[in-house]
C-alpha cells in the first residue's frame, strides 16, 4: 500500500514529466497493439487463402508418375497432394462448362495428368513451383497465387516496419519512464539519503519507484487496449459488411492480444524505473 | 562491539589517504570520543562503522562482523543498529518535527500503533515536546540539532555515532546535547563522538582517540591513562 501511495505521490510531483511519459507510453501501446491486432489479422487473410492455393503440375505424358508423386511427398512444404487423371481433368472441364460435353467426344483429351499440391506455407509457392519445373516428367507448372503471394511481401514488409516503429516507440517508452524516475529520484534526494542511513532496505526504497513506472506505464497500456478494440472492432465491421467471407479476430483474440500488451507495459515500467532508480541509489 | 584491524583507506578519485593502519578496539557500553584537526580521518572513522565506506585495506568488525562482507540489504539491517547524528541535523524540510521521527519508524517497518509513545519519548529525552509540529526552519539551531539527536535515540540503537555534534551550536547548546548523549550512555549505548571541541572532552572525560592526518596518534583513558603512540606514517 505504501508504494502505491507514495508512487502516486511521485507522480503529482512533477506532472509534466509524467504526462510525458503516459502519452508516450499511451502512444507507443496504442500502436502496438492497433497495428499487431491489424498484422494479425492480414495473417488470417493470407492464411485463408493459403487453404484455396494450389499448385499444378502437368505432367508429360511418359513421365512415371508414381516416381514424381512420392518425391514431391516428401517435400516438407507440402501439405498434401494428389493425382488428377486427365480423365478427371476432362470431366471436371466438361462439369466447369457445359457446352464442351459433345466436343470431347469428337477430339482426343488433350489435357495431362495433373498432380495438384496443397502447401503447409503459401509462402513457399514459389520456390515450390521453381522446383517442381525442374523435376524430370513435369511439363508445366500454375499457380494461381498471385494475391497471397503479393499479401505475404505485403505481410513481411509490414512485420519488419512495423517491428522497427513499435521497437523504436517501445525504447522510448523505456527511456521516458527512466527520465521520469530519474527526476523523482531527484527530487527525493534528500529523503533517500536519509533513507539509506537510517536502514532503509533496497526495496523499500525503489518500491515507490517502481510502483511509480507501473502506473504510468499500466494506464497508458490499459487505454491504449481499450482504444485499439473499440477501433479495430468499427473497423472489422466496417469491413465485414463490404466482404463478409473475410477472416477477423474475435473477443478472445482481443484479449489474449491486450493482456500481452499489458504484460509488456508492466515489463517496460517495472523496469525502466527499477534501472532508473538503482542506478541513483549508489552513495557517494 | 567496534573492531578497526590495521585499517587503511584511500579515496581513489583524489588518491588521498584518509586513513592509515588504525587499530582500535570500542567495548560495548563504552563512551569515545575521537578527536583531530579538519580532515584528520574522524568522519572516515565513521563512515566506515556506519558501512558507507569500506577499507582499501584491514577490516572493520561490529559484533564480530566484518563490515566489508555485508551485501545488500544486510547493510541496512546493519545500520538499524545505530543512530547516526551530523554536525548538520539532516532534517527533511518539507516535514514536521513529529513527520521526520515518524519517518524514521516508517523506513524501520515499526508498526504504526507503537509510533505515538515512541516519538513522544524521544522527544521528551531532548526535551522538544512541544516543538512536535515545528517545521526544521522554524527551529533554532540547537533545537534542530537535538531533533536530530532524538531522531538517532528513537529506537534506542546499540550504538550511536556523533559526527561534530555541538560543531554549529552555543555553548550551552552543546551541553544540553551532550546531556542527551550522556543520558544515552548511561542507558547502555555505545557512543562514538567525533568532535574537536575541548569543551566537551572537559565537561564529560571519556576515553579519547586522537587521529592526526589519519593515524591514531594517542587513545587514552578518561583520566588520561594508557596513552599509546604510533610510528609516523612512512
Amino acid at each position: 500500500m505504501y508504494v502505491v501511495r507514495e508512487g502516486l505521490r511521485q507522480i503529482l510531483r512533477h506532472p509534466t514529466a509524467s504526462l510525458a511519459t503516459f502519452f508516450t507510453a499511451l502512444v507507443s501501446f496504442a500502436l502496438l497493439y492497433f497495428l499487431g491486432l491489424l498484422l494479425w489479422n492480414l495473417e488470417r487473410v493470407v492464411d485463408a487463402l493459403g487453404q484455396e492455393l494450389e499448385v499444378a503440375a502437368f505432367l508429360a505424358r511418359e513421365a512415371d508418375v508414381e516416381r514424381v508423386l512420392s518425391t514431391i511427398q516428401d517435400w516438407p512444404e507440402v501439405a498434401s497432394v494428389r493425382l488428377q487423371t486427365k480423365e478427371e481433368a476432362l470431366a471436371q472441364l466438361v462439369l466447369d462448362y457445359p457446352y464442351l460435353a459433345e466436343a470431347k467426344d469428337l477430339v482426343e483429351n488433350p489435357l495431362p495428368d495433373t498432380l495438384r499440391l496443397k502447401l503447409k506455407d503459401p509462402e513457399a509457392v514459389r520456390q515450390v513451383a521453381e522446383r517442381l519445373r525442374h523435376l524430370p516428367g513435369v511439363e508445366g507448372v500454375e499457380y494461381g497465387g498471385e494475391l497471397t503471394e503479393r499479401l505475404v511481401q505485403v505481410l513481411a514488409g509490414s512485420r519488419l516496419a512495423m517491428g522497427v516503429l513499435v521497437g523504436l516507440l517501445l525504447l522510448n517508452t523505456f527511456f521516458s519512464v527512466m527520465g521520469s524516475i530519474r527526476l523523482s529520484v531527484e527530487s527525493r534526494k534528500e529523503a533517500l539519503g536519509i533513507m539509506l542511513l537510517v536502514g532503509a532496505t533496497r526495496r523499500f526504497i525503489q518500491g515507490p519507484f517502481v510502483a511509480e513506472g507501473i502506473l504510468l506505464t499500466l494506464s497508458a497500456g490499459v487505454l491504449a487496449v481499450a482504444a485499439g478494440v473499440g477501433l479495430y472492432r468499427t473497423l472489422a465491421r466496417a469491413a465485414q459488411s463490404l466482404l463478409p467471407f473475410l477472416p477477423v479476430l474475435n473477443a478472445q483474440d482481443l484479449a489474449r492480444t491486450g493482456l500481452l500488451v499489458l504484460l509488456l507495459a508492466l515489463l517496460l515500467g517495472a523496469g525502466g524505473a527499477y534501472m532508473a532508480s538503482r542506478a541513483h541509489l549508489r552513495e557517494e | 562491539m567496534i573492531a578497526f584491524h590495521r585499517v587503511s583507506l584511500e579515496y581513489p578519485r583524489t588518491r588521498t589517504k584518509a586513513l592509515y593502519n588504525v587499530s582500535l578496539e570500542i567495548k560495548k557500553g563504552e563512551f569515545v570520543y575521537v578527536v583531530g584537526h579538519s580532515g584528520a580521518g574522524k568522519s572516515t572513522l565513521l563512515s566506515l562503522i556506519l558501512r558507507r565506506l569500506v577499507p582499501t585495506q584491514g577490516a572493520v568488525y561490529f559484533a564480530g562482523q566484518n563490515l566489508k562482507n555485508l551485501r545488500g540489504d544486510q547493510v541496512a539491517y546493519h545500520r538499524r543498529k545505530i543512530g547516526m547524528v551530523f554536525q548538520d541535523h539532516r532534517l527533511l524540510s518539507d516535514m514536521t518535527v513529529e513527520e521526520n521521527l515518524a519517518f524514521v519508524l516508517q523506513v524501520q517497518g515499526v508498526p504504526r500503533k507503537e509510533w505515538p509513545e515512541r516519538i513522544a519519548l524521544a522527544l521528551r529525552r531532548v526535551g522538544l515536546t512541544h516543538k512536535k509540529r515545528a517545521f526544521p526552519e522554524e527551529l533554532s539551531v540547537g533545537e534542530a540539532q537535538r531533533v536530530a539527536i532524538a531522531r538517532a535515540l528513537l529506537l534506542d540503537p546499540p550504538v550511536i555515532l556523533a559526527d561534530e555534534p555541538t560543531g554549529n551550536l552555543d555553548p550551552a547548546n552543546a551541553m544540553a546535547v551532550l546531556e542527551i548523549l550522556k543520558g544515552a550512555h548511561s542507558r547502555g549505548a555505545t557512543v562514538v563522538v567525533a568532535t574537536h571541541s575541548r569543551e566537551l572532552l572537559e565537561a564529560y572525560p571519556a576515553r579519547t582517540v586522537v587521529l592526526k592526518a589519519g593515524q591514531v596518534v594517542r587513545d587514552e583513558g578518561p583520566e588520561g591513562g594508557g596513552s599509546i603512540r604510533v610510528k609516523e606514517r612512512p
